[in-house]
Parts: structure tokens; C-alpha cells; sequence
């Protein structure tokens, strides 16, 4: 499965979009997963909302876009998915990649 | 060194943490006059593990009755049961000055926060002796409802507090890092409560993310002491469907729909040899915790779990009335909270159909509190002149085994704080800041920029966990802690080079993991040490190696405090009131609680 990630870095007010290629997903996985497991194993720098999460639907703090719409991370489920292409929150300030505030 | 940082921010009292612990230690704080900031990692009401919540909260029946006013509740269930019953279920290693401070002071704070949540509209499920059944965000509400009414409370969101000062052996302040712009704040303050929560060492478990050891390990090295932190409560948390791993909804389907019988079968379907007076004294209640932690983890620990990790529940002897009763049960009482068909934010139509179907539901283990934390007494001081500490960040109520109530605990002690600090800061003044403590922590944490070359922060904070998963889950062996312990200390060698590879600080996830590694490294180490050090087994603590419940030679809390060499441990038996300490020895942390000399009854 490729994701793609709209990034910002706020230092140099730079925008880009990264592809990244996961191997066939063996278990049912959440936007929240693949975030994980690129950040470990494929790209540390990529930023999402990651402190202070509940990680199912409670807090509602991981809202980001995916592919178009805005949906939390922890619930939205990616194996069903034909393509992923994650962005910032619409309607937020970006912070950096797909970090938003208010 | 004020200049290096961006903000400065003064007052009597920096209570951190924005859940029970926090709040109530501000509420209370801000009532005496005193001038208040809450700090809080994530925002207030919606962080901190109260959000998880699916139990609820309670005091003994008798305030229920009297203090509270309750026609419904129960007094056979008194203060001196509940006493009695929470010395027990820590086996004996409660500090009972703790255990009263909780059985006095909890029903006083809860009586506050029952009037939060009415004006909150928040509407909880009351069950006797004297429990309400509230769940996540419902708790939290009221929460915030308290903190709406205090005056004059300044709070500060999404900020870690990294540090605590001190300036001669006395608090001075603290500081934090706005995680969202990486600003570096210097809060100066008079005293400090921290009520951060507890750590968490495994992959497997059911909190928020924020369960990083921050509170025990800022005070740690501030020169607090830790103790129990071999005590990790764990328990039934979902491994399917698999995108709903780590949600509680095993264990609240226990809590509630316990007129549905279920055995619990492991790979081969045969199933876990769980003696049935053990299911009877414990199944439905939070006993189970414990109990399901020990089979589960033999079970595992001979290769029989299931490939989530988990084992099985069997509910085909139940009809389907049975359990058409049991989910209505469920859904009268979770509805008022969450979409009808779902828990949390997660819809259960699969859960519900595998039930209907008689499909095994594989359920895992994960884990949820540390019993262990800062050293504290029923003031909440630490011995640190100024810090003060609440909640799961601290120890002394539950000791080896919690059974009662995190939320309450978080309240009591939270209050407790907030009203020791106010007594504190009236006759303090405000201390300078040590500049060269501050000089050299700005140097450590901005020094993590300069690395090049090392591993990222979010790869070994997941080396440690793997680290503890293998040595210091439930079954635990003196080679596995002895190993797990080397382990710990290569990473702790490897902490220094850690790389980040975002250089600039605006939310900057791999810098902030970094910080709270090191947290968490000293809090396993201190855990792992004292598991090595108890050869027995004594309530979450279970020793394949040392079954045995040993009164005679491990009714000792380990404490551990920084020397000049590292971490120091010593010995101390429980503080003891009302209860004596026993003698003797028990098979297992099962027969301990068999034994009928025992004469527990909650």
C-alpha cells in the first residue's frame, strides 16, 4: 500500500507531498497504526498528533484528513481502503505535517 | 539563564497534570488563597488516564449513607471494611496511613465532585454499597465543572513539564516545554504537586500515551524516593477485532453483564484451570484483575495463547435471552454516554455478533496502573521540602495489588496536596532559581539537537517496552529480570546519543520522546530492580521461580532514591495502623487470597 503525507516544515515554511510504500498489511490496522509504523521504521520526522492519546475515539485529538475528509486517525480502519493520502485537518492551523491547532 | 527561556511564568503553586490528581490539588489550592498554575501535558478533561475510565468510583457505604446522604446505599459496607479490605487486597503492603487518608478524606472530596457533576449534567449509574459507574470523559467533565468554579486558576495546555527545580534541597519551580511551538517556560513556584499519573513498560496495554513515568522520575531526581514500582495492574483488553486492540470493553463486559457465564479456553480449547471458588470470589469485581493476570500469564507462558496474544471466551452456555439480557444491561447503563452500539468511540457490532454466534472472542491482557510511584505520606509530602505528589504518580494505598478505586485515590490525594502546598506556601517565599541546575538541564535537553549518528527516540522508547514485555510482564523469572535489567542499563548507556532528526522544536514528537525515555528507563529500572530483589511472588508481582506469598522475609517495601553511583535501594516494612502485619507463607497469590484465615470479604 503507498501512503501518501502532505508535509510543512514551519521553519522554512516548506510544503511537500511523501510517498511511502507499507508492506501487505497482515493484521487490520487504523490511520493511527501506519503513522506508527512509518515513523518507526520508515521516517521519524514525519509529525502527527501523538502525545496525550487515547487512541479510541475518546479524546478526539488525532483529527487529520484522509484522503479528502477529515476523520480521526485512532478509528478510521485503512485495509478497506484502495489508496491513503493523509493532510493536515481542514479548518486548523498547521503546526507541522499533519499536526493542526485550533 | 532566565533569558534562555522563551516565557516565564511565576506563582505560589504549579500543580501538573490535568486529570483527578491536578485539578483537585488546584481546586483545593486556589480555595485557600493560594495563586494557582495548572499545567497540564494535554488539554484539561480531555488527557490523562481518567479518559479511559470504565469502572467508576465509590466510597465505603457508611459515608454513602451519612456524609453523602444517599438512601440506596449500603452501611454494611463501613469504613473499617473498606479499610480492612484494601490492606488485604495490597497483601499487607499498603501503607495504612495511606489506606485512612483514603477511607477518611475520599468521601469528602467525592461529596465536591458529585456537585461538579450534577451542575455538569453529568448523570452516573449508582450501584451499592456506595459506586457509581461513570465512564471516561464523563468523569473528566465534572472535573472540568470544579475547575470552571475555583477562581482564578491560570492553565497552561499542552505543556510537558520536563523538570523540577530546586534551589538547596527546597522546590523552586519547574520547567515545561509547550509541545506544540517547543517553547521552553521556567515556572517559578514556591511548591510543586505532581499528578502526572504512573509509568507504563509494556507495548500491551489500555491508557492514553502520557503513561511515561514523568512525575516519579522528575522527583526522583529531585531527590524523592520511589517505591513498589514492581507492581503493574493489568487486565482483560481487547486483541480483536484487531483495530480495537488495547480498548477495555473485555473487562467492562464483565463488570456489568455478569449474569452471562463464560469459560476461558486457551489455544487448544482446553480450558484455563481457574479453581471455581476463585471465579466465584472474584469474577465481576475487580479482584479479576489479578486473577485473570495470573492464569492468563502461566497460560502464556507455556505457549498456549491464542495468535493475538490472547485466549479465549467461551459464552455458548448462555442462551440467546441470556445474552440479549446481558447486552441491554450494558447498553442501559453505557448509552447515557456513548452512541447506543458502541464503547468509547468504537462501534461493537463485531464483538456483539461473535458473542451472538458463539464464536470464541479472544481477549488479552494489557496493562493499566502502577501501584508503585513516589514515596509519599498522608500529607502527600515527599521529603523534598515544596513537592508534593497525588495519584498513580504516588504509592502507599494499594501497595502489591489495587482492588479500590484509581479515581478516588487521584481525588483524595490530589486534595490533600492542594491543601499541604496552601499550608506550605504561607510560610515560604518564593526561592531564586539555581542557575546553575537550570544552566545544566537547558544544556542536557537542547544538547539532543547536536546528536548525530544515534537511533531515534521513538525507535528505543519501543526498545524499551520490548525490553520489559520480555522480562517484566506478568510471569516473571530472576534470569528474564536479571537480563531485562542488563538490557535497561545498555539503553541507558545509549540515552545520551539518542538523534533526532527534526532539528527546529515546533512539535517535535522525537525531542519530547527523548525526555520522556529517560523517564520511563528510570522508572523500569526500578521496577526491575525490586522484582529481582522480592524472591517471592506477592500480588502483581508473580515469580514462576518463587511462587510462594513469603510474609516472613518479603513483607518489605524496596525504595529506591539517586546516590552518587546511580540508583540506591533499601528496605522498609509498610507502615502499619490498625492491622497487623502476618506472618507465614502462602502457596501462591491465589491461595493467599483461598485462605479462609484470611477472612476477606469485600
Amino acid at each position: 500500500m503507498t501512503v501518501k503525507i502532505d508535509r510543512y516544515d514551519p521553519e522554512s515554511g516548506r510544503m511537500w507531498t511523501d510517498s511511502f510504500e507499507l508492506p501487505t498489511l497482515e493484521r487490520r490496522m487504523t490511520v493511527m497504526d501506519v503513522l506508527e509504523y512509518i515513523t518507526l521504521h520508515l521516517d521519524p520526522t514525519v509529525a502527527y498528533y501523538h502525545h496525550s492519546v487515547c487512541d479510541h475515539g475518546i479524546c478526539g485529538r488525532c483529527t487529520l484528513k484522509v484522503n479528502g475528509k477529515n476523520a480521526l486517525a485512532c478509528l478510521t480502519v485503512v485495509n478497506d481502503l484502495t489508496e491513503l493520502h493523509l493532510g493536515p485537518a481542514a479548518g486548523r492551523t498547521v503546526v507541522r505535517d499533519l499536526v493542526t491547532r485550533h | 539563564m532566565e533569558r534562555e527561556f522563551d516565557r516565564v511564568i511565576a506563582c505560589d503553586l504549579l500543580a501538573v497534570g490535568g486529570s483527578g490528581a491536578g485539578v483537585t490539588a488546584a481546586i483545593y489550592a486556589s480555595r485557600q488563597g493560594l495563586d494557582v498554575v495548572l499545567v497540564s501535558k494535554g488539554k484539561v478533561g480531555f488527557s490523562g488516564n481518567a479518559i479511559m475510565a470504565g469502572g467508576g468510583f465509590g466510597v465505603d457505604g457508611e459515608s454513602g449513607k451519612e456524609l453523602l446522604g444517599l438512601e440506596g446505599a449500603d452501611p454494611s459496607f463501613s469504613k473499617e471494611r473498606m479499610f480492612d479490605c484494601i490492606v488485604k487486597e495490597s497483601f499487607f503492603l499498603s501503607d495504612q496511613n495511606m489506606v485512612e487518608q483514603y477511607v477518611e478524606e475520599g468521601p469528602i472530596v467525592v461529596k465536591d465532585y458529585l456537585g461538579w457533576a450534577q451542575r455538569a449534567g453529568q448523570d452516573y449509574f449508582f450501584c451499592k454499597p456506595a459506586n457509581w459507574i461513570a465512564s471516561g470523559l464523563s468523569f473528566t467533565k465534572a472535573l472540568v465543572q470544579g475547575l470552571k468554579e475555583a477562581e482564578g486558576i491560570r492553565t497552561v495546555e499542552d505543556v510537558a513539564v520536563i523538570e523540577v527545580l530546586t534551589n538547596d534541597g527546597k522546590v523552586c519551580g519547574a520547567v515545561g516545554m509547550d509541545i506544540y511551538t517547543g517553547e521552553l517556560i521556567l515556572f517559578r513556584a514556591k511548591a510543586v504537586v505532581l499528578g502526572t499519573g504512573g509509568y507504563q513498560p509494556f507495548s500491551m496495554n489500555n491508557t492514553v500515551t502520557d503513561m511515561t513515568g514523568d512525575g516519579p522520575a522528575m522527583a526522583y531526581r529531585a531527590g524523592a524516593r520511589l517505591t513498589d514500582m514492581e507492581f503493574i495492574l493489568s487486565f482483560p483488553t481487547a486483541v480483536v477485532p484487531q483495530e480495537m486492540k488495547g480498548s477495555i470493553y473485555p473487562y467492562v463486559f464483565e463488570y456489568n453483564m455478569r449474569n452471562l457465564k463464560y469459560t476461558i479456553r486457551d489455544k487448544n480449547g482446553d480450558p484455563l484451570p481457574m479453581p471455581e471458588e476463585i471465579i466465584q470470589l472474584s469474577r465481576g469485581g475487580k479482584l479479576s484483575k489479578l486473577v485473570t493476570s495470573y492464569y492468563f500469564g502461566y497460560a502464556a507462558d507455556a505457549g498456549l495463547a491464542g495468535p493475538n496474544g490472547g485466549f479465549f471466551y467461551d459464552y455458548s452456555a448462555n442462551t440467546r435471552e441470556e445474552k440479549e439480557k446481558g447486552f441491554q444491561i450494558f447498553y442501559d447503563r453505557f448509552d447515557r454516554w456513548h452512541r447506543h452500539g458502541y464503547y468509547k468511540g468504537e462501534s461493537l457490532a463485531k464483538v456483539e455478533k461473535m458473542i451472538f454466534d458463539d464464536e470464541p472472542l479472544e481477549v488479552g491482557i494489557g496493562a493499566e496502573y502502577c501501584m508503585g510511584g513516589v514515596e509519599i505520606n498522608e500529607k502527600m509530602e515527599t521529603g523534598v521540602p515544596g513537592l508534593y505528589v497525588a495519584g498513580e504518580a504516588g504509592s502507599g494505598v494499594f501497595g502489591a495489588c489495587r482492588v479500590g478505586d484509581g479515581l478516588v485515590e487521584m481525588m483524595c490525594q490530589g486534595m490533600r496536596s492542594g491543601l499541604s502546598a496552601a499550608e506550605y506556601c504561607r510560610d515560604n517565599p518564593l526561592p531564586a532559581v539555581d542557575e546553575d541546575q537550570a544552566d545544566q538541564l537547558l544544556k542536557k535537553i537542547l544538547g539532543l539537537f547536536n546528536n548525530e549518528g544515534g537511533r531515534s527516540p521513538l525507535e528505543f522508547y519501543q526498545d524499551i517496552e520490548a525490553v520489559c514485555d520480555k522480562g517484566f510482564g506478568l510471569i516473571r523469572t530472576g534470569e528474564k529480570l536479571e537480563q531485562a535489567l542488563k538490557e535497561l542499563e545498555e539503553l541507558k548507556a545509549e540515552w545520551p546519543t539518542l538523534t533526532l532528526g527534526t532539528k527546529s522544536r515546533a512539535y517535535n514528537a522525537e525531542w519530547l520522546w527523548a525526555l520522556q525515555a529517560e523517564n520511563l528507563l528510570i522508572c523500569c529500572e526500578a521496577g526491575v530492580r525490586a522484582a529481582i530483589l522480592r524472591k517471592e511472588s506477592r500480588g502483581c508481582h508473580i515469580r514462576k521461580d518463587c511462587p510462594q506469598v513469603d510474609h516472613d522475609n518479603y513483607l518489605v517495601k524496596f525504595v529506591h532514591h539517586a546516590g552518587a553511583q546511580g540508583m540506591e535501594t533499601t528496605t522498609r516494612p509498610p507502615v502499619h495502623t490498625k492491622l497487623a502485619l502476618p506472618t507465614g507463607q502462602k502457596e501462591n497469590v491465589i491461595s493467599y487470597f483461598l485462605d479462609p484465615t484470611l477472612d476477606y470479604h469485600r
